[in-house]
């Protein structure tokens, strides 16, 4: 294993980095193993890890990956500058630049642009010219596309922010105020994703360690209540309480284990316990159930688990659900 | 697409956020050429694209298509594209004009009133 980082230092060090892509392909399978292990451990490294060679060795892979994803971002800013583009990084790589200590600690698999709606074609036809091309995407939403380019990587272009299962919650560019940008976190990685991958709770952590004192939490709270987001909220907080010792504010010490019902508090206590665990083992659908299903506040989305989405509007007619 | 579409034409195009998204006969669609120029072409063919008045016809499987062309703006008027029975007939005479048969003039003369009557009513 040794030889391979040896080489990829190279690599990267060297002129023709870009070139060497076969290679990086061909070893593909343990740089993405690396990879995965640098997300899990991360977390305990806060707590625990003691920094040793194998861990320098890992964040050795991720500055290779990093070299080239910043490079894809340079390309497109200028790309997008020259052609009069108004847009703005989300996700990732906006809160690796602006709110982690270290870029190195948040790896990604692609880039997040948020675009205006007015330059939504005009972006396409830049990006596509310069050689980018679609692949295929599972969602069919049709402000939002995932760009890939032979040598540069991926570029997901969002028109608009929204998650498929809640309708009522947009943003469009640019997006104002960090208390939306907060909830917007919570809606993509626990409502849409269940927090599928451990990293993300750093995002919470190391967004409200830099910004606690400046969010208006009353504000950003209604958000979350309109959103019916409560549940997901204090499932965070109380990670963070437990993993890491913080709390944004000290309103919430005693609200983070009351403001849950007594139903869904012992599960989540279960699973809060069982958490990390989960993520090792179960990577699949289950531990996507379960923890879905505890984070979502109403019946109407526990079902649409057990039936079809569109047997539910047809079911709706007869029962008259909501 | 002359006489419906013309140059200098602005067009709403609702695009495609999959690759293999359905097309049906009849409607206008927008793709990018083999030398990265954008086309808009009606869809003649389960396989194959055509302009109103162009003999060329470019192939399903040579070009990506990119959306569907819903409305142009005449005058800065809006007006929807709807694949009514003139769009049929369009179809059928476009059709016509790409096998370059005897029948290519009388075809073109069709598609030039039936294009300017879609355009202008």
């Amino acid at each position: 294993m040794k030889d391979v980082e040896s080489l990829m230092f190279e690599s990267l060090f060297s002129e023709n980095y870009f070139s060497d892509l076969d290679f990086f392909q061909n070893n593909k399978k343990q740089l993405n193993y690396y990879l995965k292990i640098h997300q899990v451990e991360y977390l305990w490294s806060t707590l625990s890890y003691t920094v040793d060679e194998e861990f320098e060795s890992i964040r050795s892979l991720s500055r290779m990956k990093w070299a080239k994803q910043t490079a894809l971002k340079l390309v497109v800013e200028e790309l997008f500058l020259i052609s009069e583009i108004d847009f703005e990084w989300i996700k990732g790589i906006q809160l690796a630049e602006e709110v982690y200590p270290d870029p190195l600690i948040r790896p990604m698999g692609d880039l997040d642009l948020l675009v205006s709606k007015k330059h939504w074609f005009k972006a396409i036809d830049v990006l596509v010219r310069t050689g980018f091309s679609r692949s295929e995407t599972q969602w069919k939403n049709r402000l939002r596309l995932e760009l890939s380019h032979p040598h540069w990587g991926l570029i997901d272009l969002h028109g608009e922010l929204y998650p498929g299962h809640r309708g009522s919650f947009r943003m469009n560019y640019p997006i104002s105020g960090l208390e939306d940008r907060l909830l917007y976190l919570f809606i993509h990685s626990c409502h849409q994703h269940a927090l599928e991958k451990v990293i993300w709770i750093n995002d919470f952590y190391y967004f409200l360690l830099k910004y606690q004192n400046q969010i208006d939490f009353d504000k950003f709270f209604l958000k979350v209540k309109e959103n019916k987001l409560i549940s997901s909220v204090y499932f965070v907080l109380s990670i963070l309480k437990e993993q890491k010792g913080f709390i944004p504010s000290e309103e919430f010490e005693n609200k983070i284990d009351k403001e849950v019902s007594f139903f869904k508090r012992n599960l989540l206590n279960f699973f809060k316990k069982d958490f990390f665990w989960m993520n090792s083992k179960f990577s699949g659908k289950i531990k996507r159930f379960f923890v879905r299903v505890i984070l979502r506040d109403s019946i109407y989305d526990f079902f649409s688990y057990l039936i079809n989405r569109e047997k539910i509007k047809f079911l709706s007619f007869f029962y008259r659900v909501p | 697409m002359w006489p419906f579409l013309r140059d200098g034409d602005w067009v709403d195009v609702s695009l495609f956020s999959e690759k293999k998204e359905k097309t049906k006969v009849g409607n206008v669609y927008l793709f990018m050429d083999s030398e990265k120029e954008w086309i808009v072409h009606r869809k003649i063919d389960s396989s194959s694209f055509s302009g109103d008045w162009s003999c060329c016809v470019e192939k399903k499987n040579e070009v990506e298509v990119f959306g569907e062309i819903s409305s142009f703006y005449l005058n800065d008027k809006k007006k929807k594209i709807k694949n009514g029975k003139l769009d049929y007939l369009m179809t059928f005479f476009s059709k016509k004009i790409t096998k370059k048969g005897n029948s290519v003039f009388f075809s073109r003369g069709m598609i030039f009133i039936l294009g300017s009557i879609k355009r202008f009513l």
